[in-house]
Order: structure tokens, then sequence, then C-alpha cells
């Protein structure tokens, strides 16, 4: 499947620190890119190194084919970004700053209030486009940001933490923005620190913790490469929990124990012949979150 | 981009009222020499002063020779610190360099925009001292400084030319504002930076011991526009005045594209 977004070995140091240190990924069209990692893992930097914002002190990458910071601004009008919060100049309305960036970048003044309505629309701020931005909350603001970012039609959507500040029914608008996006074909990369979410709507994530990439690929090979784990709620539960092995943990009215899916039969079939009155027998897949704490370690902020 | 910028900039309502405040200025002035001061200033006060109440004219001018030291770089260097800083500050900048806008493009629309300001901040004050002038003072036939009479018109002509040459005398501190901001995401810091160079000229240019270092100074010929009230008009200060600026504009001109060119846009 073709790359839009190749990384080798990328370094950026920023003061005394190695904001991003040889990270390497690479990101296939038609996917959602989950690029996760607590808050100062690097995430941002590399998104501003591949957008042209910072330049890199080492390694290379390419956006949607283009390797050369100097002439990303050939492919830039194909990425829809939006990154670190929104930008805008508070004292303009929403409809004025979108114009403003769409004027930049060269559409006609005709071309862009439809442009313009159709991103409002999509973020649900049509009804308040000409009060000034200083005006708005912080979730409008951020849906603002998503709006400048959905301006136009294009390939690749770069979204550093879309969901920030945003209210619960915001965040789901924003998971059925992804799904949307993504079942038009679009790519889109998300950083985010919230594993639950990128759960919901990523086929692909890589794992960044401080500076360095530590595991990425597609969401259910990560899963496959992680032990099942069988609960089983039954009585008495000691007897259960004995027959379960010595790995097997309570928790609360089951009992938990890692193991293949094919010893599963079995194991019903032995619990039953001991008289164990079971009454739930069921596995649980791996949450992102536990892959995530396996690979990176605890301490992850976890939403 | 460059239009884009005009609109930031004459959108900003406190862009908008820097220049009522600015307008009101000659008014004021108008009104009270005209009403105030009985028989009119007697000398002292900065240039065409004392000629405020001889002619319609000489309202602009007393207005621009007192408002060139202090509040036109002042006013310049707000705008031309936010130039660049105000829009890292707020996030624009990034925005409007992800969307294929490059950098050179951007810079420079900025660094236009901003002399733009302020050379509407020097006609602004000419429009509106012509204005008041005319309601307050006669309008007929103006006697220059080299005592020569000319007609109404051409001293209007010659008061406007004066505000341009006044506005272009500020591209330096303008130029320096927009330098300092490429450097931080603080449009006050650069404000003030911007304020300070051309008070410290100021300052540097009334000390006598430092005549030789005077040429050099942004604001050694900060009065040359008086010549232009000359017959005939005496160009040599003027051009020294254009010229001097033009070398200011030319150092942190390059110091403004090479640093913002080069720049990690964190903010």
């Amino acid at each position: 499947m073709t790359s839009v977004i190749e990384v080798d070995g990328l370094t950026k140091r920023l003061g005394a620190q190695r904001a991003v240190d040889g990270v390497s990924f690479s990101v296939s069209q038609g996917s959602v890119f989950g690029f996760l990692g607590p808050n100062g893992a690097g995430k941002t930097t590399t998104i501003r190194i591949i957008v042209g914002l910072i330049y890199p002190d080492a390694g290379s990458f390419s956006l949607l084919g283009e390797h050369k910071s100097s002439r990303l601004h050939r492919v830039l009008p194909r990425v829809g970004s939006f990154i670190e919060g929104p930008g805008y100049v508070p004292y303009l309305s929403a409809r004025q700053n979108l114009d403003r960036f769409l004027a930049a970048e060269g559409v006609h003044r005709r071309g862009r209030a439809p442009l313009i309505a159709n991103a409002l629309e999509a973020v649900g701020l049509e009804m308040v486009m000409d009060k000034p931005v200083g005006r708005y909350s912080l979730g409008m603001r951020q849906r603002l940001g998503l709006a400048q970012a959905l301006l136009g039609d294009r390939d690749l959507y770069i979204l550093d933490e879309p969901t920030n500040g945003l209210d619960p029914s915001g965040m789901r608008e924003v998971r059925r923005l992804i799904g949307e996006l993504a079942s038009l074909g679009k790519t889109v990369f998300i950083s985010t620190h919230l594993l639950s979410e990128a759960e919901q709507i990523c086929s692909h994530v890589a794992f960044m913790s401080q500076g360095r990439l530590i595991k990425t690929g597609e969401l259910g090979e990560l899963r496959s490469g992680y032990p099942q784990r069988l609960r089983v709620v039954g009585s008495p539960i000691g007897r259960l929990r004995a027959l379960m092995g010595p790995s097997a943990r309570s928790e609360g009215s089951s009992v938990l124990v890692d193991c293949d899916p094919k010893d599963g039969p079995q194991l019903l079939k032995s619990l039953l012949a001991d008289g164990i009155e079971v009454s739930e027998f069921s596995w649980i897949t791996p949450s992102l979150e536990d892959i995530f704490i396996a690979e990176v370690g605890e301490g992850f902020d976890v939403r | 981009m460059f239009v884009e910028e005009l609109k930031r900039i004459f959108r900003r309502p406190r862009n908008l009222i820097i220049l009522g405040l600015i307008a009101l200025v000659p008014i004021l002035l108008g009104v009270v020499v005209r009403f105030a001061s009985h028989g009119g200033p007697r000398g002292g006060g900065p240039a065409f002063f004392a000629e405020i109440t001889q002619n319609a004219i000489f309202l602009p001018l007393a207005a621009l020779a007192s408002m060139e030291t202090l509040i036109l770089p002042l006013a310049a260097s707000i705008i031309a610190g936010d130039s660049v800083a105000g829009d890292a500050a707020n996030g624009s900048l990034r925005y409007l360099l992800v969307r294929r806008v490059s950098r050179s493009r951007i810079i420079h629309a900025k660094i236009v925009a901003a002399l733009v300001y302020t050379l509407a901040l020097s006609l602004v004050i000419a429009a509106v001292g012509l204005g008041a002038g005319s309601i307050l003072f006669p309008h007929h036939q103006v006697v220059t400084l080299s005592g020569l009479s000319i007609s109404f018109v051409h001293g209007v002509i010659e008061a406007l030319l004066a505000a341009l040459v006044v506005g272009a005398s500020i591209f330096s501190v303008t130029m320096v504002g927009i330098a300092v901001s490429t450097f931080t995401s603080s449009s006050l810091a650069a404000t003030s930076i911007a304020v300070t160079v051309a008070i410290a000229s100021e300052v540097l240019d009334a000390i006598p011991q430092l005549e030789k270092i005077r040429p050099i100074l942004l604001s050694n010929y900060w009065s040359a526009f008086i010549n232009i009230f000359r017959s005939p008009v005496l160009t040599g200060p003027i051009y020294k005045d254009l010229l001097e600026q033009l070398g200011w504009m030319a150092v942190f001109y390059l110091l403004a594209v090479f640093n913002f060119s080069q720049r990690d846009i964190t903010a």
C-alpha cells in the first residue's frame, strides 16, 4: 500500500532535550493512524517537522511523496492540519479567520464562502460564524481549529490532539467526523494521549515515549501478539481459582487468567467435570491500554 | 496575502483606536491654538508651531513635527512588533504556513503592510490637520520658510509630501520592530525594543560629544521634511533622511527575512 507519510531516523533537539530521537514509521494511504504517547513524548514535534514548521537535526521524511522541507508547499494543499490547538486572530470572526487562511492559500474569493460554510457546519459553528473568536468558549475554539483543518477536500488529515477541551458529545462528534473521512478513503493521522479514544477509531498505531518510537503496527496484529485473558464467573470461587492455575487472580466475583484460546474448551470441560457451577466463560481482548503499558510501562496519562 | 495582512491590521480595534487618537491630535492642537491662546503661540514649540494661526497648511505640519519624535515611532512599533509575534502567539502563523503559504511571502506581506500602516499614520495626521486647519484658520496663499508665496493648493501638495517624508522617516523603526518580532512570540517585547531603539537614537542625537556618530542615527534627519517648505525645496537633507532610512531598513530587512526563513515555529 502507498505510504503518505514516511519518517526515517528523525531527530530534533529542542534546547537541551532530545524531543525526537531517531523516530521511524510509515503511514499507509487510507489508514487511520494513531500516534500515541503521553504529553511530552515528542508527538507534536514530529508532526511539526512533517508539515515543515520546524527543521529536523537529522533523519528524513516524506509527505505525500515530497521529501524536501523547502518543497512541501507543493503537497500541503492536499493536507488538512490541526496542530497543537486552534490558531486564530481573536478580534476576527470564525468566517473572517477561515477566509484569511483560504485567501492566503490562493483560493478565489467566490470559492471561499461554500468551503467555509461546509467546514463550519461540519463542526457545528455555523450559527456563531460572525462572532469574534475571542468570545468563543474553549470547546468552540477547538471546533474552529478543526473546521480550519477540514477546509476544502484533502487527501490527508493530520490532527494533533483534536479532542482536547471538547465535552463528551464533542469528542463523539470528532470520532464520527474521523470515521466519515476514513470511509471516504482519506488518510487520517491523529495524535492523542487518550488511548480509549484511539482504540475506537484507529486502524494502525505507533507508541511514542520520551522522544522515541516504541512500537508501531496494525492494531489487530499488535493485539494478536498479546495473550488473551479468560474471565470465568462460577462457584465455589475458591475452588474455581485453584483449578484455573497459579497465575489466576480474582477480580470481584470472577477469576481471570491469561491463556491460549485453543485451550479454552478443555478448561471449561474440566471445570464442569469438577462440579464448578460456571455462569460466565468469556475472553477479554487486550485493550490498547494493556498493550501500551506492556510496551512502554506505567505512568501513562490515561483518561 | 498582502491584502489579508492589511485587513488584519485595519480590522483590529486597537489599531483603529490608535489611528483615531492620532487623528484627534491635530484637531485638539488647532482648537487650543484657535480658542485658548490669545493672539496665537509666540515662538518655542515644535517646527511650524508659531505659524499655525497664519495658514491652515501649518496645522498638519506642526502636528507632524510634534508627533514625529515619540507618538509616531510608538504607534509604528506597536504594529511592527505585533506583525509576526502576534500571529505566532495566537497560533495563526502555523496555520498560514501549513497552507502552502511560503515563509518568504508571509514576511514580505507583513513588512509591506506594516510600512503602509506607518504611512497611513502620517497621512491621517496630514489629512485631518488640513481639514481642521481649513475650518479654524485662513486658507489663502502660503508664505514658505524662504519668504516666498505659493498657492494654497501648492501648499496642500507640499503638506502631503511632508507627511509622506515623515512616514518614510519612521520606516526604520517599523523595520526594527518587524525584525525583532521574528525572534519572539511576545508582541510587547518586540514593540518595546523598537521604541527603545528610536528613543535611544534621539537621546544620542542630542549629545554634542557624539556628533561623529549622528549621521548613522536613525532619527538624525527626522526634521528634514521642514525643507519641503523652502523655495526652492531643499532636497539634500530629505535625500539624506531617505537614504539613511534605506540603510537601516536594509539591515533589519535582511535580519527579518533570514531569521524568519530559518526559525523553528514552535508557538
